[in-house]
């Protein structure tokens, strides 16, 4: 039937699926662009040290307020502190909020999507209701309350964030684990004996990785988008560490003489938002069809 | 299959008893009473058919014996005893333990019986280091001990694959052998060859009869196949709608069926010697689940049927050796063929 095969076979059929991604996302424009995007503002806050040339947080007052030049490409702001370090220092703190805010609300989503999808019932009914009353209230409205009653800093706003991020988690991971828990792997795991823990996290979590990897990209660009608001309303990372949408709101006021100030900030926070979207939705094209 | 020897008085109890098994189904419209108290048994080392047209509730009796009826559906009357353990009133947690080691359950469609995003070892070991607790290693020897005696080539290999890289015939294969692999001791096989191919068929019923004969497990084979009952079981159950309507030996239900549902299940077996262009059929339709034919359950559809069919319902009656039919005809059935 199959004695031709060898192990080594087997293998590179594997690598050929990451071979074919890459191959993939070579062969759409959009995609390539996404990743590019994003792949520029990681290595931005990776090396961020080699990049900024200067320290990001000296003042130097006798140049404030300078335009773009050569000696600093993005000028400076009303202290005077090198706006393009601050900008490359800023991909970190962008970085973290999404990182962590995706990764708690996404654990935590996952767990109750798939508790309420796979016992059903009451619980499901509860968690449910519940999801509905968090995605009545925006996230943005959620974090500003949670930073407003703890106090404005980078842990407060990613708690709230967190806290108003897991419903979408949850509804997809739900939804995804009710078609599931009927299929006959499901019944043959559980007739093999498998306890529905053990069902929860080997076979229903794994099989639902391709629609949470969808989702936690997509959620990151807009996860960097209400994260740049809430330090835009002075509810983030307290200054003087670099954040691209507190930058914004300082530089608005300077508006529109010193442009530069709010202009590359928030084109920094354009091209993060626009990469996690358009990988987004190239991995939703790809990740379905491998499923088919 | 080869006749074993019928050691019966000697073994004191079954390994599986089933009495009086109702297993229920709120719908919209009421309750749906999908298996309505049956009763069976399966020895040591025996392996029983189970049969009936599609919906008449095999399957469900075969998930209630492994208590895997998911709610709403439960079981609300009836008595399982499985190796001297009393099943519905075991905790769930040890129930968990006789699945996979004390009784293993095979499905059709075997390609859709495996986890899709694992490898089959990962799938093997998970399965034998949860039953017996051994290091990875010594799963990895039972799985390829296991592939080995299902007949699969070149098991190193096969446990690095995916279970789309199997064609289906291995598929079921491999179910069989993580069956093996915990060392069940009845499998029960819920029609484990329909949707493979003719000739795939034939060597997977030829593996489960060769697994039966080598090794003490029992089989429960549920199928609609009489051909498939006849040549691979020792006694068969008849069921239609939820309820046994004929047991017994398989070579005594088949050549002299006291039931006029099992007669019509071998008369539909098409043959190639019959004068008839057109091939025999049960009229009608397995009744409505919901508001079953009061008296006998078959009347409806059956061609002896009378007036007392509708109104009594008959009760199993023995016919011959650990032969017995629920028909208030069995004996017209059986005179009528000059027995």
């Amino acid at each position: 039937m199959r004695s031709e095969r060898s192990e080594n076979e087997g293998r590179q059929r594997r690598s050929r699926g990451w071979r074919y991604a890459v191959y993939a996302l070579l062969r759409s424009p959009t995609a390539l662009i996404g990743a590019t995007l994003v792949l520029v503002i990681i290595v931005m806050a990776a090396f961020a040290p080699l990049i900024a040339p200067y320290d990001p947080n000296r003042l130097n007052m006798a140049s404030r307020l300078n335009g773009p030049s050569a000696e600093h490409i993005f000028g400076t702001d009303n202290v005077g502190r090198d706006l393009f370090s601050r900008v490359v220092y800023g991909s970190r703190t962008a970085l973290v909020i999404t990182f962590v805010v995706v990764t708690v609300a996404g654990v935590i989503g996952t767990c109750l999507g798939a508790v309420a999808g796979y016992f059903g019932g009451a619980p499901d009914v509860f968690l449910m209701r519940l999801v509905d009353i968090f995605l009545s209230v925006p996230p943005l409205l959620f974090a500003l309350v949670a930073v407003a009653a703890l106090g404005p800093s980078l842990y407060n706003m990613m708690l709230g964030l967190s806290i108003g991020w897991w419903t979408w988690h949850a509804r997809i991971v739900r939804g995804e684990v009710l078609r599931l828990k009927e299929t006959r792997f499901i019944l043959a795991a559980r007739a093999l004996g498998a306890s529905p823990l053990r069902i929860i996290l080997r076979h229903l979590i794994p099989n639902v990785a391709g629609p949470i990897i969808v989702q936690t990209t997509e959620q990151s660009g807009l996860v960097v988008l209400t994260a740049a608001s809430l330090s835009f309303l002075g509810l983030g990372p307290r200054p003087p560490t670099p954040d691209w949408g507190y930058m914004v709101a300082v530089g608005r006021t300077y508006l529109p003489t010193y442009w530069w100030m709010s202009t590359f900030p928030g084109l920094m926070v354009v091209i993060l938002v626009l990469g996690f979207l358009l990988l987004g939705d190239y991995l939703r094209d790809y990740l379905a069809r491998e499923i088919k | 299959m080869a006749e074993r020897p019928d050691g019966q008085a000697a073994v004191p109890r079954p390994l599986l008893e089933v009495a009086g098994l109702v297993t229920e189904f709120p719908v919209y419209r009421g309750r749906v009473q999908a298996v309505a108290g049956i009763s069976f048994s399966v020895d040591r080392q025996e392996v029983v058919g189970l049969i009936g047209e599609t919906g008449c509730g095999k399957s469900v009796a075969a998930l209630s014996v492994m208590r895997l009826i998911r709610a709403p559906g439960r079981i609300v009357a009836g008595r399982i005893v499985f190796d001297e353990a009393d099943v519905l009133s075991l905790a769930e947690k040890r129930m968990r333990r006789i699945r996979g080691r004390g009784m293993a359950m095979i499905f059709q469609r075997p390609m859709s019986s495996l986890d899709p995003v694992f490898t089959l070892e990962r799938q093997f070991s998970d399965l034998v280091r949860f039953h017996f607790r051994v290091p990875r290693k010594e799963a990895r020897r039972i799985a390829v001990s296991s592939l080995q005696a299902v007949a699969l080539p070149d098991p190193e290999s096969l446990l690095n694959c995916y279970p789309h890289e199997l064609s289906g015939g291995m598929q079921q294969r491999t179910m069989i052998a993580m069956a093996l692999a915990c060392d069940s001791s009845l499998l029960i096989a819920d029609e484990p060859t329909t949707a493979l191919d003719v000739s795939v068929q034939l060597q997977i019923l030829k593996l489960i009869q060769d697994i039966m004969n080598g090794t003490k497990m029992s089989a429960i084979l549920i199928s609609h196949d009489i051909g498939v009952i006849g040549s691979m079981c020792d006694r068969v159950y008849v069921m239609y709608a939820g309820q046994m309507v004929e047991h017994g030996p398989v070579r005594e239900v088949i050549t002299r069926p006291a039931h006029p549902y099992a007669e019509c299940l071998i008369n539909a077996i098409p043959r190639s010697d019959s004068a008839k262009r057109s091939l025999t059929h049960i009229r009608g339709e397995v009744c409505d689940p919901l508001l079953p034919p009061t008296g006998c359950r078959f009347h409806p559809r059956c061609p002896l049927a009378t007036v007392e069919c509708s109104e009594q319902a008959p009760s199993m009656v023995e016919v011959g050796m650990r032969h017995s039919a629920a028909c208030l005809k069995t004996d017209e059935i059986l005179s009528g063929r000059g027995m």
